[in-house]
Order: structure tokens, then sequence, then C-alpha cells
């Protein structure tokens, strides 16, 4: 117990330079993915096939492969496709690992964002988009004043699960040497010469992030409902 | 011709296909102002589907519909046409997220840029009308169902409509419930409303109604005086229809 602490405070440098990393790249790649996804989730209810086939083949793929493949396939896919983000270090990342992990996670978060957004939306029932047709709004209009702010609603607390999703399954970008929280940990076990210690510290405060940003956003939630039924 | 009799909505041979399927096969109905259409017919026989072509939320695959004496094509505004023929829902379909005066206010404002004073006072005497006055600041889930439909009676008004489609309005309240709303119908009927309802409720069509449309597979099977319709149908598929209702007491 004792050398798990010692090594917590020994190195909490760089522990904490890992945590923030983690946490940059899970908010980058959550709300890019949710950009992302809600480009997808528009294609998949457009109506209009091919897009619909774009972005159904995209979110198949995407789901049907491992998030550890994808992360490799980016980062020495894009040299090989001849496209190099600069190389520079930013939060003593390397800005070429950095951008490669976040896109790899975007790319693997906005299938899965979009299917929250499309069955946000589609869970709005058609009578709504009656409903305001009917009073003489145009479709567009109706889904923008209408049928959005209620999807919005429904979206936000499985988006923030998403989240919590992507703290853990950011982990993996370590394999690409980003110096994220788990990077850390082979870090560490690399200097101290103790394999066990860091990999305790990293799973203690993994959970701290996830447990808080959970609980925090359960907040939010009844802040929200409370406010909802005014 | 006084405006009374004037043909409000002429709708001639129209048909509608959903992919192979058949849903209306040749529909011609003339409606004249500030009358009062029931339509009965069995579950499937298109009533949803026709009702919804006349405010083009279903586009009829073939025949013609004129409305006020022009004619609905590719160059009409379905937006426009919307305005002047509103619709009630069975489910009501109120926005959850609006108060029962936003809900009664919000296209006035948004679509006939009313300015929100004149809008407001406006919703307020449309839900006096409908008896939901002292509910103007409750959501529309703390409603029964019979309150909300009243609430979406007075939506539709608040466009200021020239006609209104009914789609069951009462098929999906408790049965103590439907009164209060076939009474607001039957005012909104007496202000002088062109209205279409698709109703069961055969009280509603001897009291209110001027005619009786019965539909079946898509077709117009027989029409007419309620009175006479429900007292001695001519055709055997009306009189089959009618005698299931009364025993099932839909
Ligand atoms: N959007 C649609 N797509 C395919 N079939 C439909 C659609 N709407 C209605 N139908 C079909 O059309 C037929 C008539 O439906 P409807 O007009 O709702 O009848 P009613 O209101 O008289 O019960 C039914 O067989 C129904 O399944
Ligand atoms: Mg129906």
């Amino acid at each position: 117990m004792d050398v798990v602490i010692d090594t917590a405070v020994k190195y909490n440098d760089i522990f904490m330079s890992g945590i923030k990393v983690t946490i940059v790249i899970s908010i980058m790649s959550c709300f890019f993915g949710l950009l992302l996804g809600t480009i997808l989730a528009f294609m998949k209810i457009s109506g209009v096939k091919v897009l619909q086939a774009i972005a159904t083949a995209y979110v198949e793929i995407i789901r049907g492969t491992p998030i550890l493949v994808q992360i490799s396939l980016v980062f020495f896919g894009l040299p090989f496709l001849g496209i190099h983000f600069p190389s520079f270090q930013i939060m003593g990342v390397d800005f070429e690992r950095l951008s490669a992990g976040i896109l790899a996670l975007i790319i693997n978060s906005g299938a899965y964002e979009c299917e929250i957004v499309r069955s946000g939306i589609q869970s709005i029932s058609k009578g709504q988009l009656e409903g305001a047709m009917s009073l003489g709004f145009s479709k567009w209009e109706s889904m923008v004043r209408i049928i959005i702010p209620q999807a919005i609603k429904n979206i936000l607390p499985v988006i923030g699960n998403e989240f919590v999703t992507l703290i853990k399954e950011s982990s993996q970008v370590s394999v690409i040497g980003m110096a994220d929280l788990m990077y850390t940990a082979t870090t560490i076990q690399g200097i101290s010469f103790q394999p066990f210690p860091p990999l305790v510290i990293v799973a203690v405060y993994y959970f701290i992030l996830t447990f808080a940003v959970s609980n925090v956003l359960r907040a939010l939630e009844w802040k929200f409902k409370i406010k909802a039924v005014r | 011709m006084s405006e009374k009799d004037k043909i409000i909505y002429d709708i001639r041979h129209i048909k509608k296909n959903f992919g192979k399927l058949e849903v209306l096969k040749d529909i011609s109905m003339q409606i004249r102002n500030g009358e009062v259409v029931t339509i009965i017919g069995p579950s499937g026989s298109g009533k949803s589907t026709f009702l919804r072509c006349l405010n083009l939320l279903e586009t009829p695959t073939a025949g013609e519909l004129w409305f006020e004496g022009k004619k609905i094509d590719s160059g009409t505004d379905v937006k426009m046409l919307r305005r002047d023929v509103g619709m009630v829902f069975q489910q009501f379909n109120l926005f959850p997220m609006f108060t029962v005066l936003k809900n009664v206010m919000y296209a006035p404002m948004h679509i006939r840029k009313v300015p929100e004073a004149e809008a407001r006072e406006q919703a307020m005497t449309l839900l006096s009308q409908v008896g939901m006055a002292d509910h103007a600041d409750f959501y529309p889930e703390q409603l029964s169902g019979g309150q909300q439909q009243r609430v979406a009676i007075a939506r539709a008004l608040a466009m200021k409509p020239k006609m209104l489609l009914f789609d069951e309005p009462t098929s999906a309240l408790d049965p103590e419930l439907v009164g209060d709303v076939l009474e607001v119908m039957k005012q909104v009927a007496q202000q002088g409303m062109t209205m279409a309802v698709v109703t069961h409720e055969m009280q509603f069509a001897r009291s209110v109604a001027d005619r009786v449309v019965f539909m079946d597979k898509g077709y117009i099977v027989e029409e007419g005086d309620p009175n006479d319709i429900f007292t001695h149908p001519k055709e055997e598929r009306t009189q089959t229809f009618l005698k299931r209702l009364l025993h099932a007491d839909i």
C-alpha cells in the first residue's frame, strides 16, 4: 500500500499530465464525435438512398471492428496515404500522435453517437412533426422548432454515458505512444521498475474520473427534469 | 349562389397508393362552405388517408383537389394550404415542452407573425371558448386526454383556418371525457366552421352533421342525410357496418 502511495506522490506530475490528456481527448472526441454523429444521423433519416447507404455502411463498419485496429489504422494509415500532421509538442504530447489518436476516437464515437442521435430523433413521435406541419410550419421548421428540442432532451443523458465510455476507451490510444493516463502507467513502470503500483494508481484515477463525471451528469439530469416540470 | 352554398373543397377522383397497396381507389366529394361532413367506415377503409390528403400530409397518387376554386398542383404553397385547412388528431399531438397557452399562441406568433400580446389575448379567448382558460399555465402531460383534445382544437382554431379536419378526435379518450370534446366541436360547427370529421359518435353525426359519408375499402359506398343513413341505409355494406357499430358500441 505504501509503495502505491509513494509512487503516486513521487510521480504525481506525470499522472496529472496524463489525466489532463485523457480528459482533453475524451472531451474533444465526444464533442466532434457528436458533430459527426449528428451529420450521419441526418443522412440516415434524410430519405435519400445514397446518403442512407453511406451512413449505414459507415456505422456498421466502425461498430464491427475493434477500436484498437481503428486507432492503429489511422496512425499508420494517414502517413501511408500521404497525410501528415505537423510534429511538435503540446501538453507534453507529440501533436502528430495526439491528432491521430483524437481523430481515431472521433471516427469511432461518431458511429455510436450517430445511433444515439438517430434514435433520439426517431423516439419523438411522428405525430409531433405532423402536429407542427398541420399548423403551417415547413418540415424543416418543424424539425428545428419542435422535434430537435425534444430530441436533445432525450439525447443528452445518453451522450453523457458515451462520454464516460470514451474516458475508458481512450486508454487504447496509448498503443500509439500517446501520453494519456494509461500511457503514464507504462512510463512509470519503466522508470520505477515497479510493474504493479502504477497500474493500481491509474485504475483508481480512471474510476475517480468516471465516477465523478457520472455523478455530475446525474445531478444535471435531475436539475433538468425538475426544470422541465416547471 | 350564397356564400354558404359555395363549394370550398372539390375532391375529384382522387386515388392514393402506398407502394402496391391501393388505399383510396376513386374518391370524389364536394364540401360546401360551413358544412359539417362526418365520415364513417370500418378500420382500414382509408378514412384517415383521405383526410390527410385534404391537407396534403399525404399526396394523392391521382385525381384533382380544388380548394376555394383553385386547383392544387405542384405550384401550390402547401404551408399556405395547411394554414387554411387545420387538423385535429386522434392523439392530440400537443407540444409537450410548451404550456397550454404557448401551444395555442405558438403558430400564430411564428407563422402569421401576430404580435405576442395579441396572440396571447386571442389564445386566452379561444381557451375560454373550449373551457380551458383556467389551465393556461399547465403542461399537456398534466391534463386529461379530453382536456388535451380541447386545447388541440383551440390550437387549430388559433390559425384562423377556413376548414378543420378531425381524425377520430374522441377515439383515444375515456368514455366519460368524450362528451366535453364533442360539445366543443358542436360549438365550433355552430359558429360556421367547415368541418370534415372522421368519427363513430353517431349522436354527434346526427345532431351536428349535415351529411354522413360511409367509406369502405377505399371507396365512398353511400352518403346522405345522417338520419337517413343511420335509420335506413340503402347499401348492404353500410347496413352490416352500422349493425356491428351499434352492437359493439364503438
Ligand atoms: N403511410 C402508410 N404507408 C403504408 N400503408 C399505409 C400508410 N398509411 C395507411 N396505410 C394503410 O392504408 C390503409 C388505410 O389506412 P387508414 O387510412 O388509416 O384507414 P382508416 O383510417 O379508415 O382506419 C391501411 O391498410 C393502412 O395500413
Ligand atoms: Mg384512421
